[in-house]
């Protein structure tokens, strides 16, 4: 034996095709029974078992819906059909088209080749046969394959489960029903806005009715977003209605949820939040906060937009905070303003935000007319946030109107602001 | 953000925003400032015009890693939207903050 | 037409390649076809020659020319070759014919040996 012949056979016995590529469905397709017959031994030779022919570029056609196969090898020249229009038609098959296709050929003519890539061929292979070249491309192309596939079906798989996930954090937000009769039998109005800046968020807001119609509205954001963030609202939510006796006690719940969320979360996560009971028979609202950013209150019909002092440590950075309830005047003619740092903070085309003061002056510029929606729909407009922008961060705004609802002969000065406000309205929230 | 690093003072600078997509290069830096032996890590905020919730949840992270290393940790002369959130969540009371 | 026999018969460098990578009694089993195939391709060849059929005298001369190289039947793949590509006129592929011919049996005794040795 031949010192050459050696070198051939050791590489030959290293060779290993990997573990999952043998059951790979290859298609061979050549109209030389004898050239079908070396490709296949080859192949087989490296355990390949799942080999089906083609005599011809129109039984190539009909075994590739029959087969489906994985890979494809091909006969540039066949009587029926050329290789080219064979690739042709496997690509503008959806199913087919990313498959490997390997392309045989003698050609070196580097204009043919061109045209072969043009016409969807993954690679090609030399003729007279190689049989370590036909292996090794074989390899590389279902590896190709299959790791394309594997991403996708990745890919398909998460993005299914964030839905599921996403329809469950929605359902965590208060329903319409439940909002509008809490407003009804309160006599005042609530709208609202929640957007993600992804398919799940961090942030969470939520009526808890008391009694008397009394209700309360509570707004979380936890720190960063993503699945993270949202698995700590789920927890969230979780706990707050575990604590229905500290409903009508703000700073209680606060200090409570402090308690529990301490021990739940890692280091450097906490959620900034905001509980407010709103008392129409007493027109008085309770508050406390956990360092969220102010409310926003207008008292009474000639009251002027002012900020609230919401200072407080987070809920989930210190043990054993007192959290205090600080009562406000909400007479008839008042309004309430709740939001999440995605507004205030939000970075506008020329990177500018909005903050606090300009939330604030936004809101002493709506006039009386405007619905509660409409003047979360201003807001958003002044902050730069339109229905289609990207968000940075998870954006919540609740507002809870309680000037007199526009009355029938209100109705066209209503209509007229509204109209005017569907210009720049950015929609959304629920 | 960008942070400036002075290993042997325990001095770290930082500029620009704070925000959720620098946690990577915080971290790092918050190891590499502790592993380097000395007593107070001082964090310079005199240029860092911004910083988000994900920025102060950073910071904790860094005060934990002082405790853990028994290290003074202190945070310099926060100014504009840092300092009003430092007052906003309490922040100040909870790191040695020199104005 | 220059003269083909100043190609080998057999590239061993090909059969080499061949009997690494397969099975033997699979790879002696082709072989042992591979006269036949040659045999058809060669009256192939012939039939559409008389036809005056030259595109199909050129895809017959093509599949000669694939499975005979595969094998490494350097020769007569080259003959094979020269009939597809290079010759143009039926009277060139007629003045081929008889190397062609002895070309083909010359290989099947030479695979023959080759069957029996391996």
């Amino acid at each position: 034996m031949s010192p050459v012949m050696d070198i051939v056979e050791s590489a030959a016995d290293e060779r290993v095709v990997p573990e999952g590529l043998v059951d790979a469905r290859i298609l061979i397709a050549d109209d030389d029974p004898l050239c079908r017959r070396l490709v296949a031994g080859v192949l087989r030779a490296q355990k390949f078992t799942n080999i089906a022919f083609a005599e011809g570029g129109l039984s190539a056609m009909e075994q590739l819906r029959r087969f489906r196969p994985d890979l494809l090898l091909l006969d540039m020249q066949m009587p029926d059909m050329s290789g080219l229009d064979v690739c042709r038609q496997i690509r503008v098959q959806a199913d087919f088209a990313d498959t490997p296709i390997l392309v045989q050929t003698a050609t070196v003519d580097r204009k043919k080749m061109g045209e072969l890539f043009s016409a969807g061929a993954s690679d090609f292979l030399s003729k007279p046969i190689n049989p370590s070249e036909l292996i090794a491309r074989v390899v590389v192309h279902l590896e190709r394959w299959n790791s394309l596939r594997a991403l996708r079906d990745y890919r398909e798989r998460i993005s299914r489960e964030l839905d599921a996930a996403r329809r469950m954090q929605v359902e965590l937000l208060p329903d319409p029903i439940t909002l509008q009769w809490a407003a009804r039998t309160a006599d005042l109005r609530i709208a609202s806005y929640n957007r993600s800046s992804s398919e799940l968020g961090g942030d969470l807001w939520g009526m808890l009715p008391i009694s008397n119609g009394a209700f309360g509205i509570f707004l979380a954001d936890f720190t960063g977003h993503g699945v993270n963030a949202a698995l700590n609202t789920f927890r969230l939510h979780a706990l707050i209605h575990e604590y229905k006796a500290l409903h009508d006690d703000p700073g209680a719940l606060l200090s409570m949820l402090n308690e529990r969320l301490v021990r739940l979360l890692r280091v450097g996560q906490f959620a900034t939040f905001m509980y407010v009971v709103v008392d129409h028979r007493a027109g008085v609202l309770k508050c406390a906060s956990a360092g969220a950013p102010p409310a926003i209150l207008v008292q009474g019909t000639d009251g002027r937009a002012r900020l609230c002092d919401s200072s407080g440590f987070p809920l989930g950075v210190e043990r054993g905070v007192r959290y205090r309830t600080s009562r406000r005047k909400f007479p008839v003619g008042s309004l309430l303003l709740l939001f999440s740092d995605g507004i205030s903070e939000f970075p506008d085309a020329k990177g500018e935000r909005i903050g606090d003061d300009g939330l604030l002056a936004a809101l002493n510029a709506c006039g009386p007319a405007l619905t509660p929606q409409e003047v979360i729909d201003r807001l958003c407009g002044c902050a730069g946030i339109t229905e289609g922008t990207p968000l940075p961060d998870d954006t919540t705004i609740v507002c809870i109107d309680r000037r007199a609802s526009p009355r029938r002969d209100d109705q066209a000065s209503c209509d007229r602001a509204a109209k005017q406000l569907a210009m720049s309205s950015p929609g959304g929230g629920r | 953000m960008q942070i400036h690093i002075d290993r042997a003072g325990g001095q770290i600078a930082m500029s620009g925003e704070f925000t959720f997509t620098d946690h990577i290069p915080f971290k790092e830096m918050v190891t590499e400032i502790f592993a380097a032996p000395g007593r107070a890590v001082v964090i310079d905020l005199s240029k860092l015009d911004f910083i988000d919730s994900a920025g102060l949840g950073m910071l904790l992270l860094a005060r934990d890693e002082a405790k853990k290393s028994h290290r003074e940790l202190i945070l310099r002369h926060p100014i504009g939207q840092v300092k009003r959130m430092f007052t906003v969540t309490r922040f100040n009371t909870l790191f040695k903050v020199e104005e | 037409m220059t003269i083909v026999s100043d190609v080998p018969l057999m590239d061993q460098d090909q059969l080499d390649l061949l009997r690494a990578a397969l099975d033997p009694d699979e790879l002696r089993a082709m072989l042992g076809q591979l006269p036949s195939a040659a045999e058809q391709g060669l009256a192939a060849i012939k039939a559409a020659l008389a036809a005056g059929d030259l595109p199909q005298v050129c895809r017959a001369a093509h599949v000669l020319k694939g499975s005979a190289s595969s094998f490494g039947a350097a020769r007569l793949a080259e003959i094979a070759r020269r009939i597809e590509l290079d010759l143009t006129t039926s009277g060139e592929i007629e003045a081929c014919l008889p190397v062609l011919c002895e070309t083909v049996a010359a290989t099947a005794d030479e695979l023959a040996r080759w069957v029996e040795r391996a």
